[in-house]
């Protein structure tokens, strides 16, 4: 039975993790290690190779659900994981120094996959830090030549992520109708 | 027993006032056929209901209950607003049978010509100081045009003369307003029950507004497919909001249920209105309403900085307001067969669900298509079509290819070509299947 995969990336504490719980059928597979480096101050735990979690759509079909490692000195698992993969969804905390800087940093690092897939990103934290805000977003993706859909997310929330995970199915191919036969 | 002739209501709703009627023992009514009437009661939200309400006038000078979301101030006329509930309408009914009763058990409460008391929201039959307003700051309130247009809404609290604005709509509404001589009657309500709900539901039934499939594709229906965005609350919030962000200014606007305040950051309003009056303004028609904007000094209202739940976010707000104003229309003018452009993303989870919108946004970001072909590319009903550009249009997100060279988007099945790498039918199965367990329908 067909296997595929969506990956979850994003900087250390924007709620990557939490994501792949919101949507997974099994309790999600965590790498987390207590942090002792910069990264405690964000986070006490923190993912050191990967999350990983499940969607089962029946019929032993299923669809991984993966998260990447937050801290850049763990980036050679990236190129690993995203093989074969359908999307990738980048969450960005809003309340960072830098979430421009985060975001080009990503951009940059998945650019290939996303070459040959889609990408959406969620930001999430808008509730504690109101810029940038989405429409800064739009204008810094735009620069880099990306229009793809922004959303402001919780990641404990079910809805939000689904919709992420939604946008990315319908910007692969528009066209596709829930429930319709393959 | 009262005899009660019904106007301005389609048959539903004639059949839930009918039910509730006769469900009431406590005041003894029938329902007769028009002429034959004692007392009527007149829906004011329909699209003839200057006519009716004129027609009416000339034949039968009696007691009528009329039944709107504006705000309404008619010749010995009880002024019901939408939505309201069973006890409000019970309260109404009583002072009419009172009225109607020799001698009238309460004088003071019959309609006095020349006084004027605004329509206010829910609740329950209870006068109110027509000149207390629901937030005291507009006494200082600056005025945005030289003159003063006349009758204006006295009542509704402000001192401000209207912005002197172009928009035709409000010019109507000052000049309805201003030829209307006017009675006093109040009501208040504030407790909603399952009769209410019924009624009030009459507006609130976007069904019976919107258009079907086939009226798309019937050159005959072509203007139906139009509306004038001036005449809606959509038209009326954009240049409010237009005039906050010039005058750098909060800006009033006066005259629906409860006043709405726009702060010049373009990103908060306050105001006291619910959701499902908001709907139910936004479906209608304004001409005839008294609405008038006017400046309202910063420091007079609730600062942003604080946890007023009445202070909400006013992209929410605008895009659902477009979004029922638009009722499955555009803009009159709108080319219907060119290409859409979505500039950027709606933050769809934040803003209130529209149908198809995902796959809307994914299209018109992949591929331009114009509004009919979307419709036609997605499998989508015509009128989400319709309504999601004219939501996306009030943030200012869409814009529409006007050169005359336009090539029609060639179809490949159900889909439109993609000018990506065409997606394999077995993905979109599994695409299917997800979006299914993600619990899309």
């Amino acid at each position: 039975m067909a296997q595929h995969k969506i990956i979850f990336t994003g900087p250390v504490g924007a709620g990557k993790t939490t994501a792949i719980q919101s949507l997974s059928d099994i309790p999600i597979i965590t790498t987390d290690e207590v942090a002792t480096d910069m990264t405690a101050n964000r986070k006490p735990q923190t993912t050191v190779a990967m999350d990983y979690g499940l969607m089962k759509l029946g019929d032993g079909e299923r669809v991984h659900l993966y998260g990447t490692p937050g801290q850049e000195r763990f980036d050679f698992m990236w190129e690993i994981l995203t093989e074969g993969g359908l999307g990738l969804v980048l969450m960005l905390d809003n309340t960072r120094e830098r979430p421009f800087q985060d975001l080009a940093f990503y951009l940059k690092a998945f650019a290939p996959f996303i070459a040959e897939t889609q990408l959406v990103v969620g930001i999430t934290r808008m509730d504690e830090s109101k810029t940038p805000s989405l429409p800064e977003y739009h204008a810094q993706l735009k620069q880099q030549g990306y229009k793809v859909p922004v959303f402001e997310v919780d990641a404990r929330v079910k809805k939000d992520v689904a919709a992420l995970v939604q946008a990315l199915l319908y910007s692969l191919d528009p066209g596709v109708i829930s429930g319709a036969p393959a | 027993m009262i005899k009660i002739a019904l106007f301005g209501m389609d048959e539903r709703a004639q059949n839930i006032i009918t039910m509730f009627l006769s469900k009431n023992t406590q005041i003894p009514t029938v329902i007769t056929p028009r002429g034959e009437q004692t007392v009527a009661i007149v829906d004011l939200d329909g699209v003839n209901s200057d006519r009716i309400w004129r027609d009416l006038r000339r034949q039968f000078h009696g007691p009528a209950i009329v039944l709107s979301v504006r705000e309404q101030t008619l010749r010995n006329a009880y002024c019901l607003a939408k939505p309201f509930n069973a006890q409000a309408f019970l309260a109404v009914l009583e002072q009419v049978k009172k009225e109607l009763t020799p001698p009238a058990a309460l004088p003071s409460a019959k309609p006095s010509a020349g006084a004027q008391t605004p329509m206010a929201a829910n609740g329950m039959a209870a006068r109110i100081p027509a000149a207390t307003p629901h937030l005291n700051v507009h006494q200082s309130a600056q005025p945005l045009a030289a003159k003063p247009s006349p009758g204006l809404n006295p009542n509704s609290a402000s001192t401000a003369a209207p912005v002197n604005n172009n928009t035709p709509a409000l010019g109507e509404l000052a000049q309805a307003r201003a030829s209307d001589a006017v009675t006093a009657k109040h009501i208040k309500t504030d407790q909603p029950s399952n009769a209410a709900h019924l009624i009030s539901d009459e507006s609130d039934d976007e069904g019976s507004f919107q258009l079907p499939d086939e009226a798309y594709t019937d050159p005959r229906r072509r203007a139906e497919l139009f509306f004038n965005p001036n005449q809606t609350l959509t038209g009326l919030c954009k240049l409010a909001l237009k005039q906050a962000k010039t005058a750098n200014s909060v800006v009033l606007i006066d005259g629906l249920l409860k006043p709405c305040y726009i702060y010049p950051d373009a990103k908060h309003l306050l105001t006291e209105m619910r959701w499902r009056y908001l709907k139910s303004v936004s479906m209608i028609n304004l001409t005839a309403s008294p609405l008038k904007l006017s400046l309202v000094p910063l420091e007079s209202i609730a600062p942003l900085s604080s946890n007023d739940p009445r202070i909400r976010e006013t992209e929410g707000i605008i895009w659902s307001i477009g979004a029922w104003s638009s009722r499955g229309r555009v803009p009159a003018g709108t080319p219907l067969d060119h290409p859409v452009h979505l500039l950027h993303w709606p933050n769809l989870t934040r803003l209130s669900d529209i149908p198809g919108a995902m796959q809307i946004s994914a299209l018109w970001t992949k591929q331009p298509t114009s509004l009919m072909d979307t419709a036609v590319f997605l499998g989508l009903p015509y009128r989400h079509v319709f309504s999601f550009y004219v939501a996306c249009q009030a943030l200012g997100l869409v814009h529409i290819e006007v050169a005359a060279q336009h090539t029609p988007v060639q179809m490949q099945g159900n889909a439109p070509a993609p000018k990506a790498a065409p997606i394999a039918t077995e993905k979109r199965g599994l695409f299917s299947r997800m979006l299914s367990k993600l619990g899309i329908k």
